[in-house]
C-alpha cells in the first residue's frame, strides 16, 4: 500500500476512540451481523470487481471490501491511538528521520517479497 | 504488507503507558503506510490474566488490532517453522512467526529476537527487539 498518511484525521480531531474500539472490537471475529449499505464506486471498478467476481477471482466483492475497509478503519484507529499517546507524552513522538528510516527498512522487506 | 505483528511481550509494551521507543517508531511507520497491528490470539493467553480491571490496557490496544486465530492450516505452519528453526523455540513464537509470513508482515515485535529470527530465517519479515 502506498503512502496514506494524508487519511489520518489529524492531531486536532474530536473522534471517540472507545467508541471507535469498541465498533472493532464487535468485529473481530467475523460473526458480525451485516447491514447493505450503498457506496458509489467509479464506474470502470464497478465493473472490474463484476469482471472479477463472475470470473470466480473474487468470491464475493462484500467480503473484499469489507476486508479492505476494516483494514483501512483499523489504520485509522491506530492513527487516533497513536496521536493520544503523543498528545500525553509528547517526547515519544519519533523524528521524522527516524521514521522514514523505519519505513524504507520496510519498504525493502516488501520489495524482496514481491521479487 | 506493512503490517506489525506483536508477540505477549509486544502486545504488553503497547498496552504501557509509556510504550518503548522502539515500537512506537514501527507503529508509527507502519500506520503511515497502511498498515495495521497483528496480534495472534496465543499471545492473548500469554499476556491477560482474565481479570477485567488488570488486563484493561491489553483489552483496549487488542480492540484496535487484528487478532489472528490459530486455524489448523496457521499451526501447521507453525509446525514447519518450528521443525526447521536451527534452536528450541516456544509453540508461541512459532505461532507469532506463522502469523508474520502468513500475512506478509514486514515487522514481528518481541523480546526473544533470536528465537524469531531463527523461526523467520526464510520469510521476508524485520524482527525488532523490545
Amino acid at each position: 500500500m502506498g503512502d496514506v498518511s494524508g487519511r489520518g484525521p489529524g492531531p486536532d480531531a474530536q473522534i471517540d476512540l472507545d467508541a471507535l474500539a469498541d465498533l472493532l472490537a464487535d468485529l473481530d471475529g467475523g460473526q458480525a451481523s451485516t447491514r447493505p449499505v450503498s457506496i458509489a464506486l467509479p464506474a470502470p471498478l464497478a465493473d472490474a470487481l463484476l469482471l472479477l467476481t463472475e470470473s470466480g477471482v473474487l468470491t464475493s466483492t462484500s467480503a473484499a471490501a469489507s476486508a479492505e475497509l476494516e483494514r483501512l478503519v483499523r489504520n485509522l484507529a491506530l492513527r487516533l491511538q497513536l496521536d493520544e499517546l503523543y498528545r500525553d507524552r509528547p517526547d515519544l513522538r519519533p523524528d521524522e528521520e527516524t521514521v522514514a528510516a523505519v519505513r524504507a527498512r520496510n519498504r525493502v522487506v516488501i520489495d524482496q517479497g514481491a521479487a | 504488507m506493512t503490517d506489525v505483528v506483536l508477540d505477549t511481550h509486544g502486545l504488553t509494551s503497547w498496552a504501557q503507558e509509556r510504550p518503548p521507543r522502539a515500537l512506537v517508531v514501527e507503529l508509527e511507520a507502519a500506520q503511515r503506510d497502511g498498515g495495521v497491528v497483528v496480534v495472534p490470539t496465543i499471545a492473548v493467553v500469554e499476556a491477560t490474566r482474565g481479570h477485567p480491571g488488570r488486563d484493561a490496557r491489553v483489552n483496549l490496544r487488542l480492540k484496535i488490532a487484528k487478532t489472528v486465530h490459530l486455524t489448523l492450516p496457521l499451526a501447521r505452519n507453525a509446525a514447519r517453522l518450528r521443525a526447521h528453526a536451527m534452536r528450541t523455540v516456544s509453540a508461541a513464537d512459532a505461532v507469532v512467526a506463522a502469523t508474520a509470513v502468513e500475512r506478509d508482515a514486514a515487522v514481528v515485535i518481541t523480546s526473544d529476537p533470536g528465537d524469531l529470527a531463527a523461526l523467520c530465517a526464510d520469510a521476508r519479515v524485520r524482527v525488532v527487539a523490545v
